[in-house]
């Protein structure tokens, strides 16, 4: 499947910035099942851009700024041809799981993490060894582990903070689709399964459902699924928002421990003041005939006012610190 | 090429340590006429030295001046009032501390001694607390720092901001005392102790005879070209330090033009004929003029944001919800 | 004037089961320190505590504190010098900094190894891949930034001491930020003026040529082989317990010493705001952590750092020295695995040991250590400075069971060493002379080449027995002296 992406973020401050450093990770990769046919990333204010892969082997874009502005607009275009993600063709034994040069190979994905933060005989191990009890292979586990989580959480925007633990997150018992992967992961890990978090884009209307669209454009927010490793196999791909599989409507940009290991925006700003962000993704499916190209950029309106210098005046009598 | 931070804590030593010394020579000057004073009299007295060193702001939140003792305790150990000798004094050695990697180490050592001897904060090695012993140690010790900052530092930029901070501290100050002398709710000049309080009795006396005369003090003190507390060589210090930070530091330019403006309304008469016809319009104008030549000083330097924090961003998979750790 | 002799402070001198540097067993004076011993028979109690009192004061006055945070508020103190001099002869210096050179080449290959080479000794089994990733200071952000001369620590200090046998012993590396140097310029400094008569007949090796040598090794650390790059030194600011250390090394270097808010990214270079605008840095000597460098990548609440320098390192624009993720190897759970390294990367026997050192990791291992921890010490691997340590011989059967408890729940957060009665000097007791354990920190600067600094911090522990040195617990210092070599 052919699509064009393109995604917006908005970030309005209530005091002009006169600095700002960001870290952005929105590259779609190129791996076995997807290839990047064009992709750009473009600013308003202008931004410096520096591009590198980072240790998980995604492109990190580095951008700074030094012009005072009070609103900053990234904009990530990409078209990327997918193809569906395999199913996995054998069944590997739990006791394969076992095997130590297999856990040596996977330490990082089994250990708990910033945002996976399970410890041992805690209820998200327990809720896991509940669950995966009579499972006969890897996969059943995995299934059974995904369908758990779906039953655990119910999807609603805004319940949750970025730095939940998922001991909250089992209490609050609602989540998006980050919460969905982390809690994932969580109950995979302590199980023995290991299992990493991906970042991507999804095409659907809607991130719980994942086959149903039939629109040719949606706009959405990006999406967050996860992979487990399985003995002698690779690595398989599931999506526990929506329970589905990850297909041709998935375009993944990297992976991780969890979210802190790629998070499509971090940064920081010099400022007093407070900082509005408004993000969404726009992603259309792309005839396949026609030569490769980002969708039309639609730009916000070019309103973005360069304010006035910043007032360095102090108070005269008074030092301040 | 000296760091903003760095010119920026040098300025605030040079203005600190004026301060340290103006205000002991206030309290010492209150200290002795008080006693000679009845009661209504001596709270005139202490209300009008708040007024001249700029202080009514921070007195209001300790409360109504109601005895000597607590005029000498605002004055010299309140750590809440700014203004104190203690708070200047405190302000000088943070400042040179993170800047005693540029500056010579008799400077550094010279103001540290002061601060671990000085009364009301808790040292091993304090001084005896007598207001008298106190003030003195305080000359002494500004004395031996300004001889240091003399005869023992580089003449480079970060000499020069100790220099503009000093004059502007110091003209502000005079400036500051012409204007509550004018405006004495008693309605009469003592013109020696306005003498006194800048130590220009001596000097006066030398040039111009036994007798001040009103007038002739105020013009004195404002004009005076070899007096060292007059605002014109004040103004002519300041302008000479910013001139010498040279032509990259065009930031400074606005400061370096206004500075060369007030002198020149000084040494062109200007000045003279307003404050015939309105005196407190005219000191209240120069008052002006001087806190925007230091709020020029200090924009020139764009000394880092202190108070801006770092404050982190991100953008969230799967919509809504607030960030994490905005600091 | 020196008083006569009334009270011999050196005559009941009785050293205990450690091995003592002055006096060999028999209580016969050892060769290098004959001269010195004679200067100090020559004094008397009240003599010391004038010489002592003109030190303090020297130090109160120049403002030579370190802050203590234990405290509500951090407090400057003064931390005391012991007048007593440690003396190394020259042949014992020479074998000594061969091997801390050795050291902290296998180190330094190590480093480069696993953040820029591919990690080929984690693959040839030479360090545990799992022990590496499960490093606290494992730095993934370090991965590909390039390092001129593959030196990542250009600065270490590596805590040595000495056994019953006086053989010394590496306890510990530290390639993050050593701090000490300037306690050991400033302890000569106060010694040559208080007491210049003791070096009368010792030929001592100078110390104040540091500021230079460490000038000259981040000259060599430029990006693209700068010949006159611009060095600041990086300072968490005033408030930091080492604050006088860092304004120190800016002023013997003849460099800037900067926060990070006077440091300023822009389109991927660093530069400092200076009143004539930006002016770009080349090499940053940071004595900042890791984790508060940049709050972009690193913890992003963090004051002290510069937004965006990850993103000029990765550009290669600048050099941060130390590097960034040294502390993978000052991780002690590490620590076991150097002897071995030295022998992959660099084909030679350790000159100097490590301490017999158990790992809580392995089954076998903890079993035998956990059952005789009662004569052993156990660290936690993620500490130093002392912290969190347990001496077996010291603690209550209470504490042992609660630390064989925290072993089990975390063994890789866990090493159990062998006690070392580190060798002890006499040292200003009450009215006399007693022996008090010690250590020793030399610092080893590498940049386009290796050079170890003659002598180093020696930490000497205050209380009789105690064989704790650290600053932060109540231990005091030692000038150090490295003897030249005889001349003929």
């Amino acid at each position: 499947m052919r699509l064009g992406i393109s995604y917006r973020m908005h970030f309005r401050y209530s005091e002009p910035v006169t600095e700002c450093q960001n870290e952005v990770r929105v590259r779609p990769r190129d791996d076995d099942h997807q290839r990047v046919l064009s992709y750009r990333l473009t600013s308003q204010p202008q931004l410096q851009v520096f591009s590198v892969h980072d240790y998980w082997g995604t492109v990190v874009e580095q951008l700074g700024i030094r012009t005072p502005h009070t609103e900053l607009e990234l904009l990530a275009e990409a078209t990327v041809e997918t193809a569906a993600r395999p199913e996995p063709a054998e069944a590997p034994a739990v006791s394969a799981l076992d095997d130590a040069g297999f856990r040596l190979e996977h330490f990082e994905f089994l250990e708990p993490s910033q945002h996976v933060d399970w410890r041992p005989g805690d209820a998200v191990e327990q809720r896991a060894a509940a669950t995966v009890a009579i499972a006969a292979s890897v996969p059943e586990m995995v299934s059974a582990v995904v369908a758990d989580v779906r039953g655990a959480l119910s999807y609603e925007q805004g319940a949750t903070d970025i730095g939940v633990s998922l001991a909250k997150l089992l209490e609050g018992g609602a989540g998006v689709c980050q919460d969905f992967a982390h809690l994932a992961l969580g109950m995979l890990r302590s199980a023995g399964v290991p299992a990493r978090y991906v970042s991507g884009y999804l095409f659907a209307a809607d991130e719980t459902s994942a086959n149903s669209e039939t629109a040719d454009i949606v706009t959405v927010q990006t999406h967050a699924w996860i992979e487990v490793a399985l003995p002698g196999w690779g690595w398989w791909a599931l999506d526990p928002t929506n329970g589905g599989p990850v297909g041709e409507r998935h375009v993944v940009i990297g992976c991780g421990r969890d979210y802190g290991d790629v998070p499509p925006v971090r940064g920081a700003f010099m400022g007093s003041g407070t900082a509005e962000v408004d993000a969404e993704v726009l992603i259309g499916r792309q005839s396949e005939d026609l030569p490769p190209e980002a969708p039309a950029p639609r730009r916000a309106r070019s309103d973005v006012r360069t304010p006035a210098a910043p007032s360095w005046s102090q108070q005269s009598q008074q030092q301040q610190q | 090429m000296i760091l903003a931070r760095h010119a920026e804590a040098l300025l605030w030593v040079g203005r600190y340590l004026e301060r340290a010394e103006t205000t002991s020579r206030c309290l010492n000057y209150a200290a002795n006429s008080i006693t000679h004073l009845r009661a209504g009299e001596a709270r005139a007295e202490g209300e009008l030295m708040v007024r001249t060193l700029g202080l009514q702001d921070e007195l209001e939140a300790v409360g109504p001046l109601e005895s000597q003792p607590q005029l000498v305790a605002f004055l010299l150990s309140d750590t809440d009032n700014p203004g104190s000798v203690v708070s200047a004094i405190v302000a000088v050695r943070e400042n040179l501390r993170s800047v005693r990697d540029r500056i010579p180490i008799e400077l550094w050592e010279e103001a540290n001694g002061l601060y671990l001897r000085f009364p009301f904060l808790g040292h091993a090695d304090a001084a005896p607390a007598g207001l008298h012993e106190v003030l003195l140690m305080v000359r002494r010790a500004c004395l031996a720092i300004s001889g240091v900052l003399n005869e023992g530092m580089r003449r480079d930029e970060g000499h020069a901001f100790v220099v503009v901070g000093r004059m502007l501290e110091r003209s502000i100050f005079t400036v500051g005392l012409l204007e509550a002398s004018h405006s004495d709710a008693r309605g009469v000049m003592d013109a020696a102790r306005m003498l006194r309080l800048t130590s220009s009795l001596q000097a006066y006396h030398r040039q111009h005879g036994n007798a001040p005369d009103t007038h002739g003090v105020v013009r004195y003190l404002l004009h005076a070209p070899d007096l060292p507390r007059s605002l014109l060589s004040c103004l002519g210090r300041a302008e000479e330090g910013l001139t010498g930070l040279g032509p990259n530091s065009a930031a400074l330019d606005r400061a370096r033009r206004k500075a060369a403006l007030l002198r020149a309304r000084l040494e062109l008469g200007e000045v003279e004929e307003a404050m015939a016809s309105a005196p407190v319009a005219t000191l209240q104008d120069l008052a002006v003029q001087l806190t925007g030549l230091a709020s020029d000083v200090h924009a020139g330097i764009v000394p880092p944001l202190a108070m801006a924090t770092v404050q982190a961003q991100y953008v969230r998979p799967g919509g809504a919800g607030k960030g994490e750790g905005a600091g | 004037m020196l008083s006569e002799p009334r009270d011999g402070l050196l005559d009941r001198y009785q050293p205990g089961g450690a091995f003592d540097e002055a006096f060999d067993a028999d209580g016969s004076v050892r060769d290098t320190y004959s001269r010195i011993v004679e200067r100090f028979r020559e004094l008397d109690v009240d003599e010391i505590r004038r010489l002592e009192k003109l030190v303090a004061d020297e130090f109160r006055r120049q403002g030579i504190t370190f802050t203590v945070y234990s405290e509500e508020e951090g407090t400057e103190r003064i931390w005391p010098m012991d007048l007593f001099p440690r003396l190394i002869a020259a042949a014992e210096w020479d074998e000594l900094a061969r091997g801390l050179s050795q050291r902290v080449a296998a180190l330094n290959c190590f480093l480069a190894d696993l953040y820029n080479g591919g990690a080929a000794a984690v693959a040839d089994g030479v360090v545990p891949r799992w022990l590496v990733m499960s490093s606290q200071c494992f730095e993934r952000n370090a991965m590909g930034i390039a390092v001129p001369h593959s030196a990542h620590c250009n600065v270490a200090g590596i805590d040595v001491v000495r056994d019953t046998d006086g053989r010394y012993r590496v306890l510990e590396d530290n390639l993050r930020s050593p701090s000490g140097i300037s306690y050991v310029i400033e302890n000569r400094a106060a010694m040559a003026k208080a007491c210049s008569w003791l070096f009368y007949d010792h030929a001592v090796q100078p110390t104040e040529q540091y500021g230079q040598m460490l000038r000259s090794t981040l000259q060599s650390m430029a990006p693209g082989g700068e010949h006159d790059p611009r060095i600041v030194v990086l300072t968490p600011g005033i408030f930091n317990a080492a604050y006088f250390e860092h304004a120190f090394l800016a002023r013997s270097m003849g460099v800037e010493l900067v926060e990070g808010r006077d440091l300023v990214v822009d389109d991927h270079k660093v530069y400092t705001r200076t009143i004539e605008g930006l002016v770009k840095v080349d090499v940053i000597y940071r004595r900042i952590d890791d984790d508060f460098l940049d709050p972009v990548a690193f913890r992003p609440n963090s004051t002290l750092g510069v937004p965006g320098l990850l993103s000029a390192l990765r550009a290669g624009t600048v050099t941060v020295c130390n590097a960034l993720g040294n502390g993978v190897v000052d991780d002690k759970g590490v620590y076991p695995y150097v002897p071995e390294m030295i022998r992959y990367y660099l084909g030679a026997e350790p000159i100097i040991d490590n301490v017999t050192t158990y790992m809580m990791w392995d089954p076998d291992q903890r079993r035998e250590a956990l059952a005789r921890l009662d004569e052993l010490v156990a660290k936690p691997v993620g500490e130093s400075g002392g912290y969190g340590v347990l001496i077996g011989p010291h603690a209550t059967e209470q504490q042992l069971d609660e630390a064989r408890a925290r072993i089990e729940a975390e063994p890789r957060s866990w090493i159990v060493q062998e006690l070392v009665q580190l060798s002890t000097l006499p040292s200003v007791a009450e009215d006399r002379l007693e022996p008090r354990h010690l250590d020793l920190r030399p610092f080893v600067l590498t940049g386009e080449r290796t050079q170890v600094f003659p002598g180093g911090l020696t930490r000497v522990a205050m209380r009789r027995g105690s064989l704790i040195v650290n600053s932060s617990q109540g231990g005091g210092s030692k000038d150090t002296w490295v003897l030249a070599p005889e001349t003929p």
